[in-house]
């Protein structure tokens, strides 16, 4: 989440452009003496340009009455210091503005900036013939200046690296999905086991673990390991079982703990025995026979069964004879 | 390898003999105890100091006064008090008129069982001397030095209710003592039965039934005790995991551990648990050994932090939760 909220801020921060300066305007306006008025506008959209972007400079004529009222006389392409044109287009537009009729004619240059520094764009002087007395006037617009400043990265070197954050924050995505998905696999797979394991009993899951940690019959048995693995098993499951310390406690305490449990007298003997055997062969430093560690055996297995026929647990509440008073 | 353990089984079973003995003679003075007796002749036997915690009037000096009787060694209790000296400890040059010549007198160290009653009442450089003296088994007076006898045992007793006017042991010298016992108050029958005893008209004494000869010979079995490599690696857990609480899944005391126990801990660990396997008749080592001893051997090893402290949790309650959770072999 942190990763997808900084790609975002970065992404944020790329996106931004360099906030365009305030346009120029240079406006003049002429007073022909048949009447009317004509205002003439020059402007650049922005004072500030990047050495890699173009600016836009509008020429604009606009008076009241039609189109034909005046002739605008062809005028050549204004003169420009660090400045060349790219484009140049112009328009005429009639527009009737509460019931008045408006003409404007238009003219506009996209200007590319040549190097750093200042750029100017001259004074233009328009000429125009006032149909209605034939008459020719002139009007001219102020020199306006342009600050040509470091040029901006390009479009296409900013994508790159919105690409890489995209790809990057799809691949985190993508990794956080399956990782989140596999972990609900896992958590599936686990609850279906646990609930297959919790339909099978404690003391038959142990029969079958008591199987398998001890070969008797396995021509290269190692009987001390067999001690330990079988006094492991058994710890285990009179931990499971009997909720005793089974793996941190000493062999002592655990037998004091069964014995606080109102449990067969004889499975906990038995359960001793097999323990403190296990304790002489895995500390003593002996190998221990064959023929003990199968009774270690056959103790564990038998006290499995006797817990899985419930055989394990005193009974405490036997029903008591009654006496006539 | 190849350990003869029945050997090793039988020469224990022989040489500690005398363990039944000693307890029973003990026993007809002290009445309970038998958790400080036990650990006396675990520091005995493990050439182990011992210090000792307890309020007055536990019986602390008679046991130790008793055992050495038992022993039938030297004894020497010497009150440690403000202005105690350390010429008054380990002995100082005298000037003999008749002989114009200096001669050393001895001081009270140079005996077998020396009982340093409220050790913490003299200052540093009394403590010093005789925390010296415990860990070179040597002291030099004048230009001549002089070994201590053997067996040499220190049994130092602090009181733990009157700590104005005391000068506490540093951790670097309580670290020198093997084992340190808390020593609690008797139960109702042993008190009644302290009471008979106390008050009859003549107080019952232990008679000698060891030498120390064989307190010399025992301590040479207690060291052929054979400690398997899965108890040591288990020594070693215990250990560290009071310096490395995290490594061992007990995140819940790491911060209440200022300091764990030093190696010093797993050396007096492993020979504490030899001369409990010897002393319950046994030529190997068990973890029950390792348990029964630890809390001994590590309550003062371990220094915890402010915070245990405000929140009233001691280094005793620290070990006991190693020992829980630490998996026996």
């Amino acid at each position: 989440m942190k990763v997808l909220r900084f790609s975002l801020f970065v992404v944020f921060i790329l996106s931004l452009q360099a906030v365009p300066s305030l346009s120029q305007d240079s406006i003049k306006v002429a007073v022909p003496p048949s009447g009317g008025e004509i205002r003439l506008s020059a402007s650049v959209d922005q004072t500030e340009v990047p050495l890699n972007r173009t600016i836009s400079f509008t020429v604009q004529l606009k008076w009241t009455g039609d189109l034909d009222k005046y002739e605008i006389h062809q005028f050549d392409n204004p003169l420009l210091e660090n400045f060349e044109i790219k484009e140049n287009s112009s328009a005429n537009r009639v527009a009737n503005v509460n019931g008045v009729t408006k003409a404007i004619q238009e003219y506009e240059y996209t200007l590319k900036p040549k190097s750093l520094g200042m750029g100017y764009v001259e004074g233009l002087i328009i000429t125009y013939t006032d149909m209605g007395n034939d008459k020719e006037y002139r009007l001219t617009t102020n020199r306006i200046e342009v600050k040509v400043t470091d040029p901006l990265p390009e479009p296409g070197s900013k994508s790159w690296i919105l690409w890489v954050i995209l790809v990057f924050v799809l691949v985190i995505v993508v990794i956080a999905f399956i990782r989140q998905a596999a972990k609900k696999k896992a958590e599936k797979k686990r609850q279906a086991e646990m609930e297959a394991a919790a339909s099978v009993p404690l003391e038959e899951q142990y029969l079958e673990k008591l199987k398998n940690a001890v070969d008797l019959d396995a021509p290269d048995l190692d009987v001390g390991d067999g001690f330990a693995r079988l006094s492991r098993l058994l710890r285990l499951f009179l931990a499971e079982k009997f909720h005793v310390a089974g793996l941190e406690a000493t062999t002592e305490d655990v037998i004091k703990d069964l014995h606080n449990k109102d449990l067969d007298d004889r499975f906990v003997n038995e359960t001793a025995e097999s323990l403190k055997k296990a304790d002489m062969i895995k500390f003593s430093g002996g190998a221990g026979e064959k023929s003990e560690l199968e009774r270690m055996y056959t103790l564990i297995e038998s006290s499995l069964q006797k817990s899985l026929r419930g055989e394990l647990v005193k009974v405490l509440d036997a029903p008591q004879e009654e006496t006539e008073e | 390898m190849n350990i003869d353990i029945q050997a090793i089984n039988e020469k224990i079973q022989k040489e500690s003999e005398f363990v039944e003995k000693i307890t029973s003679e003990v026993s007809k003075v002290i009445v309970g105890q038998k958790y400080m007796i036990e650990r006396l002749l675990i520091g005995l036997l493990a050439d182990g100091h011992i210090l000792l915690e307890g309020v007055p009037g536990l019986a602390k000096t008679m046991a130790v006064k008793t055992l050495a009787s038992v022993i039938k060694t030297g004894f020497q209790r010497i009150q440690f008090t403000p202005d105690l000296l350390p010429a008054d400890l380990i002995g100082t040059m005298i000037y003999d008129q008749h002989d114009g010549k200096f001669s050393v007198k001895k001081g009270p160290v140079f005996s077998n069982l020396v009982l340093a009653d409220e050790i913490n009442r003299s200052p540093a450089k009394v403590q010093s001397a005789l925390l010296e003296a415990m860990q070179e088994r040597q002291v030099t007076i004048g230009n001549e030095t002089f070994a201590l006898p053997a067996p040499f045992l220190v049994l130092a007793t602090q009181n733990p209710i009157e700590q104005e006017g005391t000068y506490p042991l540093p951790e670097a010298q309580v670290d020198r003592f093997m084992l340190k016992l808390s020593v609690g108050y008797p139960d109702r029958d042993e008190e009644l039965e302290i009471m008979r005893r106390m008050t009859q008209p003549a107080i019952p004494s232990a008679s000698s039934v060891v030498t120390p000869k064989d307190i010399l010979k025992a301590k040479g079995a207690v060291h052929e005790v054979y400690i398997d490599p899965k108890i040591e690696n288990y020594i070693i857990d215990i250990v560290f995991a009071t310096r490395k609480p995290k490594d061992y899944g007990l995140d819940d005391i790491e911060e209440l551990i200022a300091y764990g126990a030093s190696p010093r801990a797993s050396i007096n660990l492993t020979l504490a648990a030899k001369a409990h396997a010897f002393i319950r008749r046994r030529g190997f080592v068990t973890p029950e050994d390792v348990r029964s001893i630890g809390m001994d051997v590590l309550r003062h090893r371990i220094i915890v932090t402010y915070e245990a402290e405000a929140e009233e949790i001691t280094a005793e309650d620290v070990v006991r939760k190693v020992l829980n959770k630490i998996e026996v072999p």
